[in-house]
């Protein structure tokens, strides 16, 4: 907390009971404090009773009765004002008012701003005196509420002390803002014969003694000169636009999380179906080879590939008497061709077919139709599948009969 | 010092979030672009994996075929051997099935990395029966016996067969030791 003594700018830390006072007013903008005491010359407290209402009309009877009273000027509201209703009679309500007329030029970082009287512990129902610099500051409590706080300039004489203390009394017990002071306390040293003067003239007892150690009331005012209020929907701004900013950013980090975290997944999955693949490809490339080579010796070992296969499938072609076989050849067939793997549907398994062989057969038949059945007979052989098979146009003898060639060369229709 | 203008926050707002804009878009382009190359790695792997799966569920098939061919393809200890082998088989079972061989002829081997192939070119002559049985008896699957090229002329005159015909053997490409 930091409040103007009567040496100074003070500086109290909380538990402490002794101040750190400033060097200087310049000091004070340094200093990062929770409650600021604004100097009392530069508020106004005052009471008035008004007509009960709500507290915005409230507000702005009080600002009437206070131009009425000329501690406002008309068409000039003050800078800041905060009001307390102390009691309530009938119809109307005793208002107490903390005004500030004019902004101030510098405002240090506080968390709050108060008036001295906030800060000290007044006497309940007291006339009290305290010096604030050069300036004594007199105040009056109702309760332990300031609801009068008024500055007597350092040139004042002590002498006119004891009449302003009186004239102070008589006003406000006049006007029912006190319901009457019980004493008065001094809270800075001032000639023993003023006391004596002062006790005499308002009836009251007066203490002196030295000023406590602030505390911040939790019922105190608040006054936001516009400078801070400016200043704070500022912030609150500014707030505002940082919080989306961050929900942005924020929003776009999980985002890019959730992007690159993709990435990764798939690296993961990719690194995890390698191991996979490498678990079997060692084996199952031995059963590749084992197939390729499997399909390459093929011919020397499949009943269907060898040539006696093929003369009975031949033979069973001819199925009319008046056809005969004359000659039957196989030669080697000069051809680079590429056939599936039959036991292994799918696979990408090629094998040159080894032995690749032409056959020519040629024979007689005793009319063209029988010659072109003879080749429609191998053509449907499932052993002589393995060739595909045609015929030149057979020829005519003078005898009618047909004389014929059918070649078959590696390659069978597709299965 | 003077406070920084709001334009100048404005500016400085504009460019922060330019970068921010390329930046996400560079990102962006760039790991789009690994993940397009890992999903195709991806896919290559799952295709490999698939294939893999299929060699590995007939696994037993593969293996009973690389053993029968292990245990069954003729074994020789040299070209020599083989073409010496062939031949007497070759004589054997035509006497055997009273064929004629009128003429034979070793021709030359050849080596690949799956056989070791010698062969016979043979006239013989024979009647029809004859030449089946001598076939049949002279290509069984565990000899690995292939006929390479087969001519059979029949003879007008008489009811023989004149069949030439070249006889190759395919022997395991290891050699076994003398």
């Amino acid at each position: 907390m930091a409040l103007s003594g009567d040496k100074g700018w003070e500086v109290w830390s909380s538990g402490s009971n002794t101040p750190r006072l400033l060097a200087s007013e310049a000091n004070l903008l340094q200093e990062k404090v929770d409650a600021l005491a604004l100097p009392s010359h530069t508020l106004l407290i005052s009471s008035h009773w008004l007509i009960k209402a709500d507290r915005s009309t409230l507000r702005n009877s009080l600002l009437l009765e206070l131009e009425r009273q000329g501690l406002v000027n008309p068409g000039h509201p003050p800078d800041s004002l905060d009001f307390q209703i102390l009691c309530e009679e009938g119809a109307r309500c005793l208002v107490s008012a903390c005004l500030l007329p004019t902004p101030p030029t510098s405002i240090p970082k506080a968390k709050a701003l108060v008036s001295t009287a906030d800060l000290l512990p007044l006497p309940e129902d007291s006339l009290i005196l305290w010096r604030e610099g050069e300036d004594f500051i007199l105040a009056a409590s109702r309760g332990n509420r300031c609801v009068h706080l008024e500055v007597l300039p350092s040139q004042s004489p002590e002498s006119a002390f004891p009449s302003k203390f009186l004239i102070t009394q008589l006003v406000l017990e006049d006007a029912a803002i006190s319901s009457g002071f019980k004493n008065i306390t001094i809270w800075s040293p001032l000639a023993p014969g003023t006391l004596t003067a002062i006790t005499s003239l308002t009836g009251l007892t007066t203490t002196a003694t030295t000023r406590p150690a602030p505390r911040l009331a939790g019922n105190h005012w608040h006054i936001i000169p516009t400078v801070v209020a400016r200043q704070q929907a500022q912030t609150a701004r500014q707030g505002t636009f940082f919080k989306w900013v961050l929900l942005g950013a924020f929003l776009y980090a999980i985002v890019a999380v959730f992007y690159v975290e993709q990435y990764y997944a798939l690296q993961a999955e990719l690194t995890s179906l390698k191991k996979k693949q490498a678990a079997t490809a060692k084996e199952a490339e031995e059963f590749r080879k084992t197939s390729a080579r499997w399909e390459v010796l093929r011919p020397a070992f499949d009943p269907s590939e060898f040539l006696l296969e093929k003369l009975l499938a031949i033979k069973s072609s001819v199925t009319d008497e008046n056809t005969h076989l004359t000659s039957f050849e196989i030669t080697p067939a000069k051809v680079s061709h590429t056939h599936s793997s039959r036991e292994h549907s799918g696979s990408p398994t090629q094998a040159t077919i080894a032995f690749p062989t032409k056959i020519t057969i040629r024979g007689e038949a005793s009319t063209v139709r029988l010659a072109y059945t003879f080749l429609e007979n191998i053509k449907k052989s499932p052993a002589l599948g393995s060739h595909t098979w045609n015929m030149p146009d057979p020829k005519i003898l003078p005898s009618g009969a047909a004389q014929f060639q059918v070649e078959g060369v590696p390659g069978g229709p597709a299965k | 010092m003077a406070q920084p203008s709001k334009s100048l926050y404005f500016l400085l707002s504009f460019f922060l979030f330019l970068i921010v804009a390329a930046g996400t878009f560079i990102g962006w382009n760039e790991i789009e672009k690994r993940k397009a190359t890992l999903h195709a790695e991806i896919k290559t792997i799952q295709t490999a994996i698939a294939e893999n799966d299929q060699w590995m569920n007939q696994a037993q098939m593969w293996k009973q075929r690389e053993d029968w061919i292990t245990t069954n393809q003729p074994t020789t200890a040299g070209a020599d051997d083989a073409s010496l082998s062939l031949i007497e088989g070759i004589q054997k079972s035509a006497q055997e099935n009273n064929i004629q061989i009128t003429d034979q002829k070793i021709l030359t081997t050849q080596t690949t990395p799956n056989f070791f192939s010698t062969s016979v070119k043979v006239k013989v002559v024979t009647d029809m029966k004859s030449l089946i049985n001598w076939l049949y008896l002279l290509q069984t699957p565990a000899s690995f016996t292939l006929i390479d090229s087969f001519s059979l002329k029949t003879d007008a005159q008489s009811s023989n067969l004149a069949c030439e015909l070249t006889i190759v053997r395919w022997y395991s490409p290891k050699f076994k030791k003398p």
